[in-house]
């Protein structure tokens, strides 16, 4: 089965931040960037101070082919950094500030090219490593450089950023992207949702995530604002409000953070969200019982899309809008359609197509599939793959979900091929989380299952066996607040004294799963 | 008073009874969810509005309701 977007024509070197300069030079007096409600900054302000950044990275050797690290609070010293990386001709890789520092460590010996990383004052002291370019203490150094963009050609095939992903062998997977993917994502966007300069959008996701590298450049791209919520960690209570005062169109943002936002608006805390134009929900299947009392308010003007994608195929392959929530309630939302220049196909273990309605490993084929992996593990390499199709080579990507077409042809995702799941928006690899477990000298093995909890969101829990004697619960999640971001880091750690096996002699998950259900058979929660 | 009150807030959203005014929410098994559910019970119950970066950073019991008193004494 094949879903097939429109086609669509895109420049010939689609470069993502020369849209972006053209919007300044154009129009150099509109605003570009909110920071609280405090801060404003032009597109020729911005714009400018990025040329300088870029100039300045150029002198340290910066060009295509290289990636900086950027290291930041959503600031507009962020912005300034990414679009100077991307004018130097060179990709930027976000490094999350609320990660801990081995987790950083640990992702910036993946990303091997990376020397230069930029950074903030808040954000130095976090980034083990690298040589730090510290933007509020360069300023002097960035003044007489010059404000026009230096004469860097890039091409559609560089790279525009690298995110890292949870492996599961505890390493993570450095996933890149490249212009010509961004480029037609970001046109998708603006063509399909009519964005515009009156599109303006708050930016309320972690850093790392590619949701939050999409939520960044898009209202820029349209010649939009793009509104940072001044928060380290995500805030509802201040975004609501930021997103009511300064008056945002559209919200990116996992449909978790989401249900936060729309059970506020729903207690009385006013009509914000029913104001926007748009939010994109995406990153994990959307519940559509957390949010469907809200969205079936009266005058209720907010479009939502549930969008799908994978980080290897630039973020979104297909979109649905919802509007049916019955069907939504009865059954789940549906991922939708291809995005401009995709190709959705539901293929078995042999990479052959499966018939209507069957289930089969959703693959991606088109402009978004990106160029791969950072250094790769075979197995991650084999996950791109070139077919024969109708005598023409075609290069797929298969993502690991499974999935079907419905009656109405629009894509159904209903699962996994392997162990990796998402949690509040956050894609984990059970085998990363397992890897951290298993280092605490008091653990002899550690099984990670996701769980739903009882609100029907998902939570890990993990399973644990002693090495010698009680496992001290708090020592162990010490060990692992510094080894993961916090995201990964189990709701419940529960000790067992075995793990049910199958007759294979592997551990038997579903067994696992009934017995972690019901806390019973001796466990003890740590 | 207001340690008592996020003491229970704590013990609620945390599900635990046995835990000191000094221990890490987070070695407790807190996440940023809990934490905002905690955000959410201490604009009701004491009426102020805790940014969530305050609540990461004033991580103890003890801590936070050291920085609410003093939020409550300015106003």
């Amino acid at each position: 089965m094949v879903l097939c977007g429109q086609n669509v024509q895109l420049p010939a070197e689609p470069a993502v931040h020369a849209v972006v300069g053209s919007h300044a030079s154009r129009h150099p007096d509109r605003i570009a960037l909110t920071h609280g409600t405090g801060e404003l900054w032009s597109y020729g302000r911005l714009d400018a101070r990025a040329n300088q950044f870029a100039h300045f990275l150029r002198l340290q050797g910066v060009g295509r082919g290289s990636i900086v690290g950027v290291c930041a609070d959503r600031t507009p010293e962020l912005m300034i950094a990414i679009l100077g990386v991307l004018k130097a001709g060179a990709a930027y890789a976000p490094l999350d500030p609320t990660y801990p520092e081995d987790r950083l460590r640990l992702m910036i010996s993946r990303l091997a090219r990376m020397d230069l990383i930029a950074v903030t004052p808040e954000t130095r002291e976090l980034v083990p490593g690298g040589h730090l370019l510290d933007l509020v203490e360069l300023g002097p150094r960035l003044d007489p450089l010059p404000v026009t963009a230096p004469e860097v050609r890039t091409r559609g095939d560089d790279l525009c950023y690298v995110v890292c992903t949870s492996g599961s062998t505890g390493t993570p997977k450095a996933v890149t992207v490249d212009h010509r993917g961004w480029y037609n994502l970001l046109n998708w966007l603006c063509t399909e949702y009519r964005l515009g300069p009156g599109s303006g959008g708050m930016v309320i996701s972690p850093l790392g995530f590619d949701i939050t590298q999409r939520a960044l450049m898009l209202p820029l791209f349209a010649g939009a604002a793009v509104h940072l919520l001044p928060s380290r960690h995500f805030d509802p209570r201040l975004a609501y409000r930021l997103i009511g005062e300064l008056g945002a169109r559209a919200v990116h943002c996992a449909p978790s953070a989401f249900y936060l936002l729309a059970e506020h608006e729903m207690a009385g805390g006013g009509e914000v969200l029913r104001e926007l134009d748009r939010v994109f929900l995406g990153g994990e299947p959307p519940a559509a019982s957390r949010f469907a009392d809200w969205a079936r308010l009266p005058g209720n003007r907010a479009t939502l899309a549930n969008v799908y994608g994978v980080a290897e195929c630039t973020d979104i392959s297909t979109a649905h809008v919802l509007s049916d929530y019955e069907s939504y309630l009865a059954g789940s939302v549906p991922a939708g359609r291809p995005i401009h220049n995709t190709r959705v196909l539901v293929l078995d273990d042999g990479l052959a197509e499966v018939i209507d309605g069957e289930v089969g490993e959703i693959c991606v084929a088109g402009t978004g599939v990106g160029p791969g992996y950072l250094d790769p593990a075979p197995e991650d390499e084999a996950r791109f793959v070139t077919v024969e199709r109708d005598g023409v080579p075609v290069r797929l990507h298969r993502t690991g979900d499974r999935g079907y077409v419905s009656a109405t042809s629009e894509l159904m995702v209903v699962g996994r091929v392997d162990a990796q799941v998402k949690v509040r928006g956050m894609r984990i690899d059970l085998g990363d989380v397992e890897t951290a477990i298993r280092r605490h000298p008091g653990v002899r093995d550690a099984a990670v299952l996701a769980l739903p909890d009882a609100r029907g969101q998902t939570e890990l829990v993990a399973a644990v066996l002693p090495a010698n004697g009680p496992i001290e619960g708090r020592g162990l999640r010490g060990d692992l607040l510094r080894a993961l971001p916090k995201g990964m880091i189990p709701q419940r750690l529960v000790e067992v004294a075995e793990f049910p096996l199958s007759p294979h002699g592997k551990v038997d998950r579903r067994a696992l799963a009934r017995r972690l259900r019901h806390d019973g058979d001796g466990a003890r929660v740590l | 008073m207001i340690e008592q009150t996020i003491h229970e807030i704590w013990g609620r959203e945390l599900k635990l009874s046995d835990f000191s005014d000094h221990d890490d929410f987070f070695a407790l098994g807190g996440h940023s969810l809990i934490m905002t559910e905690i955000q959410k019970a201490i604009a009701e119950k004491l009426g102020v509005e805790v940014p969530m970066d305050e609540l990461f950073r004033q991580n103890t019991v003890h801590k936070i309701s050291t920085h609410i008193g003093s939020l409550l004494a300015v106003s």
